[in-house]
């Protein structure tokens, strides 16, 4: 929470999903709005909350608040996923979560929307070096350890990107639309149920749950939008 | 109160209940709708979403099976931080006419919530004719939880205190009275059994505190067995890419594999050649290599 304080963007509605079966979340939720500054607490954000099983991470966490937000019909232009990224396994894990946060500043934000306003073709924004392709270059083949659920998944959603670059680390500013198109026909919560239990990784073998991190890339790319890394 | 009651509300507008927010007086609200009026569901959600403050549950009543959409909108409330959560579990009433429509649905709600890692709901299935007229439990789903109507309310809950039941829902019909009058109610009956069994109130009182504090601490386990077990995959996993992990892999094969004589020969080698002091060949303390 404390990513909307003071120099970071105060959002127009703010979906909050809360792990409710992790041990650093057994309290009650309230009291949530006083994390927000309490000089803005005039035009602090509704606070649209959530909990949930960690069931896909925080694949799983944004199918629900994708879900609530279709089901409440608030829709917006654009969007901006979040979450708290530790992958305490990872060497450099706090350099790349630092890397993927400061997009949720006030001045990327604001950079964000003037891309998208900009550039009608851009459809995800974020930072440089979030930004990889799943797709070997010189094979043409995917590389991960995703790369024989990668394809079905493909063909079962008809998702068709032009090029297999997504954003690592699932944050990113984005035109909400495509994604709104999206899971309006494929129920995020139907989505949600396929995607593994606790805190799965692939650095072995491949998961459902982070197919989904390439996947909800390749949903706006696949609608000829582009990312744009600044 | 040691008896959680919740009672069945169609209107959204007597959903603006002032209590449920006081583990010391647990009365709750619970909408009941029409489970094939999935546009109504989707307006209660709403509602919900934007209103609701306080801890609630959800009836339906079940005129049809159970469609896809109505049991994904139930899963979607089932998020919701207010959802009330009774000892752990997450309470949810079917009421039809037909026990076949009741069991099937109860499935489907059960499979449909451990898809998403739901696992804790508790639902009570009772045979009606019509929506918020009960008139009987289904067998099999009576434990833990009794219908009872506002007339009814007052003799069955002392009936039930004094035959020891604690911690049960009660599930209260066609509220004709103010529902915020309800705590009082409950509380003059436990009041009336507190001067009369006051051994008894006190022992219910305590059975009810530590069935709740044992349902948290049993939360609290499971979550912190799942951090150590998500530690320890993240050791193995941070193991096993380490640098010398291959440093050992390449030892392993290229020198631990070699015979112990072969290895013998060697360290005479060194020794004759300076590399290596002759009594380090019998006296592990001592230093082996020379600088």
């Amino acid at each position: 929470m404390e990513y909307f304080t003071n120099n970071n963007l105060i959002p127009a509605n703010l979906y909050y999903n809360l792990v409710d079966d992790s041990i650093y979340s057994m309290e009650p939720l309230c009291g949530l709005q006083n994390h927000f500054n309490p000089g803005l607490a005039e035009t602090s954000p509704p606070i649209l909350l959530r909990h949930s099983p960690n069931k896909g991470k925080d694949i799983g966490g944004k199918m629900v608040l994708l879900d609530a937000y279709l089901a409440l019909k608030k829709y917006s232009d654009y969007g901006l996923f979040v979450h708290d990224k530790k992958s305490p396994y990872k060497t450099g894990n706090e350099t790349w979560a630092s890397n993927l946060l400061k997009i949720s500043t006030n001045a990327f934000g604001q950079q964000a929307m003037a891309i998208f306003e900009q550039q009608p073709g851009v459809g995800i924004v974020t930072a440089v070096g979030n930004v990889r392709n799943e797709q070997d270059h010189r094979s043409g083949l995917f590389t991960s350890s995703n790369r024989t659920l990668l394809p079905a998944l493909l063909d079962h959603y008809a998702i068709n990107p032009s090029s297999y670059q997504y954003v690592a680390g699932t944050m990113f500013w984005f035109r909400m639309k495509p994604l709104q198109d999206f899971f309006g026909i494929h129920a995020p919560l139907l989505i949600r149920s396929t995607l593994e239990q606790g805190n799965v990784t692939d650095e072995v073998t491949g998961s459902n749950t982070h197919c989904w991190e390439r996947l909800l890339s390749w949903i706006i790319t696949s609608q000829h939008y582009s990312i744009k890394a600044i | 109160m040691l008896n959680p009651v919740i009672f069945l509300s169609e209107n959204f507008n007597l959903f603006h209940y002032d209590g449920g927010g006081d583990p010391a007086n647990p009365v709750y609200p619970s909408l009941l709708l029409d489970a094939a009026d999935t546009e109504k569901m989707g307006q209660a959600y709403k509602f919900v979403s934007e209103n609701q403050t306080n801890n609630f549950s959800l009836a339906f009543y079940l005129h049809e099976a159970l469609s896809e959409k109505a049991v994904l909108t139930i899963c979607s409330f089932l998020f919701i931080p207010f959802y009330l959560d009774f000892n752990g579990q997450r309470p949810l009433l079917l009421l039809a006419k037909d026990g076949a429509v009741l069991e099937l649905a109860r499935t489907k709600i059960t499979a449909a919530a451990e898809s998403q890692g739901v696992n804790n709901l508790l639902i009570h299935c009772g045979t009606s004719h019509e929506a918020n007229s009960c008139l009987s439990p289904v067998a099999g789903t009576t434990e833990g939880f009794i219908f009872y109507t506002t007339a009814t309310l007052v003799i069955n809950y002392e009936k039930a205190l004094e035959n020891g039941q604690v911690n049960q829902l009660f599930y209260l019909f066609d509220v004709q009275a103010d529902q915020n009058e309800l705590p009082a109610v409950i509380a003059a009956i436990e009041s009336r059994m507190k001067a009369t069994n006051p051994v008894v109130y006190r022992l219910a009182n305590e059975l009810a505190a530590r069935l709740r504090a044992n349902q948290l601490l049993s939360k609290k386990y499971t979550a912190v067995e799942n951090e150590l077990n998500n530690y320890r995959s993240h050791m193995e996993i941070m193991r096993s890419g380490h640098e010398a992990a291959a440093l050992q892999q390449y030892y392993d094969n290229e020198y631990e594999a070699l015979p112990l004589w072969y290895k013998r020969c060697g360290h005479m080698i060194k020794v004759l050649t300076g590399k290596r002091s002759f009594r380090s060949l019998f006296n592990h303390q001592i230093k082996k290599q020379k600088d």
